[in-house]
Parts: C-alpha cells; structure tokens; sequence
C-alpha cells in the first residue's frame, strides 16, 4: 500500500516535469503571439515582404531580417557542417588514442566560450580580415557569382555567417563525433571483412550508419545560429537591406531585437518587436520539426 | 590439397598471447571445424586467417600463414586484397543497418568503383541468396531493410553477402551461437552444401555441430593446438587425453 502511493507521487511528479515544459512553450508561443497581435493587425501579410523600416513613419518591413537571419545561418552551415563532419571522422576513426581525448575537450571548450567574445574576436580581428584579405581574394577567384560582388565593408553575411559557424563547430561536430563513435564495430568489421579499405568503411559505413544523426546535428548547429544574437549584432553591419552579395552588410532578427527593444518607444514598435521575436519562434521550430520528422521516418522506415 | 597452411603462429593482445606457436594445415574444399573451451584462441586464430586480429588496437601477430603458397602475412601483401579472397561471417548477424537486403547481397561489388549491369547484379544477388539458401524468403522484399528479417535470416543473408564476392576460404565464427535450433539446422545444412563451394573454417562452442558438419576437426586449448584429425576420429578415437577430457564434457 505504501509502496504504492510512492509510485503514484512519483509518478505525478514525472508527469508535472514534463507536462510543465509543453506548458512553458504553449504560453511562450501564446505570449508572443498577444503581444504582436497590434503589428499583425497593422501590418498583415505586408510585415513579411515589405522592405521599409522606417521608424519615423511608423513603417515596419520584417523581410531584411528574416532573409538576413536565413542567409548568415544558411552560409554558417555550409562552413560549418563539413569541417565539423571532418573533425567528427578525424577524432572518431583516425586520430591517435592519445589525441581523442584533448581534442575533444578542447573542441567542447569552444562551444563553452561565451557568445560575446565570438563578437568580439569577429569585430576586431575577422572583420579587417574578411575587408583586406578574404574579402578580395574571394572577388578575384569568384568575383563573377553574384555573391561577391561589391566592395568588402569588412561587417555583412559574411563575416556574421563565418562567426557563426565558428560558434557551430562544437555543436555539430561533438554531435557527430558521438554518433559517429556509436556505430558498432561489427558493422566496421563487416566491411573490412569483405574487403573494404579503411576509406570505404569510413565513407560507405560508418557514415552510412550515421547519416540520419549527423543530418540532425546539422540541424541542430543550424538552429543555434538561427537564435545567435550576440555576435551576430556586432559583425552584421546593421544595416536594413537585402543584397544578394555577402559582403553586404544587413540585419538579423536577433540583432534588430537587440539593437532596438532597449529603446523601443511606443505599442507598436514593442509589438513589431514581438512578431519578429514569433516569427524567429516559428523559423526555428519549423526546422527542428521536420528534421525530427525527417529523422522518425528514416528510423522507421527501415 | 591444403588451400591454407600455418607456420609457426604466434598472436598477442597487448602483451597477453592467445596463440602460442600454430602450426595446422587446412584442407581445400573441406569443412574444417575448430573447437576447445572459451578463451582458447580459436577465434583469434580464424581472424589471424583473414588478417582482421590485427585491427584491434594492441594487437599484434608473428609468423606465416599461407594461402595457395602465398604467405599473406608477408609485407608486400595488402590486407584488404587478402580479405577479398577469404569471406567472413560473424557471431552475430552484422548486416550493414543502412543498406537494403539487395544492397548487402551486392555490398562487396560496391567498393572500389566495380561497375555491374544491373542483370549483373541481380544474377549475383540472386545466386548467392539461393546458395545461403534464403532466397526463396527474400526474394520478394529486397529492398526492406535487415531489421524485418529475423536473426536466423539475418544470418544467412550475412552468409550471401560473404559468398557473393565468390571467396575461396569462408570463415565462419560461431555462426549460429545466437540462433535458435532451427535457424541453426538451417544453417548447418546451408554449409554442407556450400562445401562443394569453398573451403571453409567454422569456429564452434558446440561440439555436436562440430561433429555434424565438419570433415576435419582442430581441437584447442590455452593458445595451442593440442590435437588436429578427421572428424570421425577426433570424436570416436582421439589421441590425446586433453582432447578425450574436451569431447566427452569432462571441462569446458
């Protein structure tokens, strides 16, 4: 009897934990959408196409930002992801016994570095960088692609997309070194005992085997520099304005968040704020809800 | 014939050896069953044969093992090219998770840019799923993924995919140890059958499946080989005490 009813106040505590954090989100969610309901209301569809923002007529256009946020994201995982998969395979398959466990911890250090600093090392040292030397170098290997046309300011989707996937890397490839561990030998075995080379087994096995985790890792790195605010605002240039070339700088929604709550006069320019803040909220779960989504159905499917 | 011929073997983990000084021949298209207690090396000594003992870290091998007069242990030799002519299956069913049954089958072929029609390839799948005897409870699903299967097809399909490379020396370690009885008959009728096939090696805890498939028996303990005869002899008559004590249960 007594056994009993510790199992069900047990069990009602479990259930309130986690009842408790859907909760939290609902009301995260519902907040958010009260507090923008005056800048749906003004706005409309017209918040997400329009490119004004001009807070003396009271104009608000969210597309800069969100294509600002997608663009540096985006660019961050495509730096990203393949040096994280490159680290993931070094540590896992190939580096040395006595050089897994230092590597690791250092790359996990990394991750440990708070955002500010990232900001910072971008401003000072990879702005003037990406202004003087990555910025015409690229011009003259590619300057024929849309994407590095114009002069390198040195702030823009660059240099934010390039911090960012600095503050990724430990993200996804600790993620992935871990799947990547957690692929059984015998599967290894298997391939080397048909005749495999090392290369094949890496490639055609054990990242086989992992795909499907190493896909949502990416996800996850994604959706960390999709939230990045920090940093981002202090190399993003903060200008409103779409360009299709990366030197441009531009706006994120973190940063005009940052840059703008703090002085925010009025109802609308805070409900304005807000849609931004849903629109992120939404952004985000998005992504992580199809790769979950994604990631279900492969695991079912076999 | 001896398709595979041993000198002076000797194999270590880290600075415990397992295989103390093996000297054992084995003949060409015949099933060789190697048994004694565990811990006996006796499936060190299979993955000595196909060069898979030194991949574990610390492991480290001393001597000479001969394929058709070839010591694959010699420098020039590339591991990889002497595990495509001696084909392996596991303990345990190890399919590759990722692959569809077609694709296993196939997997040996996909390496190393082999390029097959796709008659090519489906002949291949297709007569080595009849060899391991699975055919006719896979044809039909192909293209699912290993985890439909059961652990006994799971098994024999391991077994396809090692044959399909069309090894000359197939190693089998403890192959149905974690099979149920009739996965297991399955499977001991599938290697009889093979036999005409390949020269094959099985390692067994179990001393009737020793005696039920195998032509010649190798009996192991402690890292050596203490007795090496033709099956009927080693069961019926064996020379040596230890052997005696082993097969009529007295340890192991």
């Amino acid at each position: 009897m007594k056994k009993n009813l510790g199992d069900k106040i047990f069990k009602g505590i479990a259930l309130f934990s986690s009842l408790f954090v859907i909760l939290l989100v609902f009301f995260l969610f519902v907040e958010l959408l009260i507090y923008s309901f005056p800048s749906i209301k003004k706005f409309g569809i017209y918040f997400f196409i329009d490119k004004i923002w001009d807070p003396v007529t009271e104009r608000y256009g969210a597309l800069p930002a969100i294509y600002g946020t997608i663009v540096t994201s985006i660019l961050a995982l495509l730096i990203a992801f393949p040096l994280s998969i490159g680290i993931a395979i070094f540590i896992s398959e190939l580096a040395p016994p006595a050089l897994k466990r230092p590597l690791s911890f250092i790359i996990e250090l990394l991750g440990a570095i708070p955002s500010l600093i990232y900001g910072m090392w971008g401003l000072f040292s990879l702005a003037p960088l990406v202004q003087l030397k990555i910025g015409p170098f690229l011009q003259r290997i590619l300057g024929f692609l849309p994407f590095f046309q114009g002069y390198p300011l040195g702030v823009g989707y660059l240099t934010a997309g390039i911090v960012l996937s600095v503050m990724i890397i430990p993200t996804i490839s600790s993620l992935s070194r871990e799947i990547l561990m957690a692929v059984p030998i015998d599967q290894r075995e298997a391939g080397y005992a048909l005749g495999m080379t090392k290369w094949e087994v890496i490639w055609k096995i054990v990242l086989g085997n992992a795909r499907s985790g190493i896909f949502a890792a990416g996800i996850l790195g994604l959706g960390r520099a999709l939230g990045e605010a920090v940093a981002v605002t202090m190399v993003i240039g903060n200008f409103p304005n779409i360009s299709v070339s990366l030197f441009s700088p531009g706006v994120t929604i973190t940063s005009v968040i940052i840059n703008e709550f703090a002085e925010a006069a009025g109802q609308l320019k805070i409900s304005v704020l807000m849609e931004l803040a849903l629109v992120l909220f939404l952004i985000t779960f998005l992504i992580m809800g199809l790769a979950r989504y994604y990631i279900l159905k492969r695991i079912e499917g076999r | 014939m001896d398709k595979i011929r041993v000198e002076n073997l000797n194999a270590w983990f880290g600075s415990m050896q397992v295989l103390k000084n093996i000297n054992v021949s084995l003949k060409e298209k015949k099933i060789s069953a190697i048994i004694g207690p565990s811990g006996c090396g006796k499936t060190t000594l299979l993955r000595c044969f196909n060069r898979l003992h030194e991949l574990v870290p610390g492991a480290r091998v001393e001597g000479k093992i001969f394929l058709d007069n070839t010591n694959i242990y010699e420098k020039e030799v590339d591991p990889v090219m002497v595990r495509r002519r001696i084909g392996m299956v596991f303990q345990r069913p190890n399919l590759f998770n990722h692959m569809s049954i077609y694709d296993n089958v196939i997997a040996g072929y996909l390496l190393n840019n082999t390029k097959l029609s796709k008659e090519r390839k489906d002949e291949i799948v297709e007569r080595s799923l009849r060899l391991a005897g699975i055919w006719e409870e896979v044809k039909n699903r192909l293209r699912d993924y290993p985890s439909a299967l059961s652990g006994g097809q799971q098994q024999r399909v391991c077994i396809a995919r090692a044959l399909a490379v069309e090894p000359e020396v197939l190693l089998m370690d403890e192959p149905t140890s974690a099979l149920d009885p009739i996965s297991t008959y399955r499977i001991e009728e599938t290697i009889r059958e093979l036999k005409e096939e390949v020269t094959i090696i099985i390692v067994t805890h179990n001393m009737q499946q020793a005696a039920r498939v195998s032509d010649e028996t190798i009996f192991m303990y402690m890292g050596e080989i203490i007795e090496v005869g033709s099956t009927s002899q080693i069961f019926t008559n064996p020379k040596q005490k230890l052997t005696e004590d082993y097969i009529t249960g007295k340890f192991g």
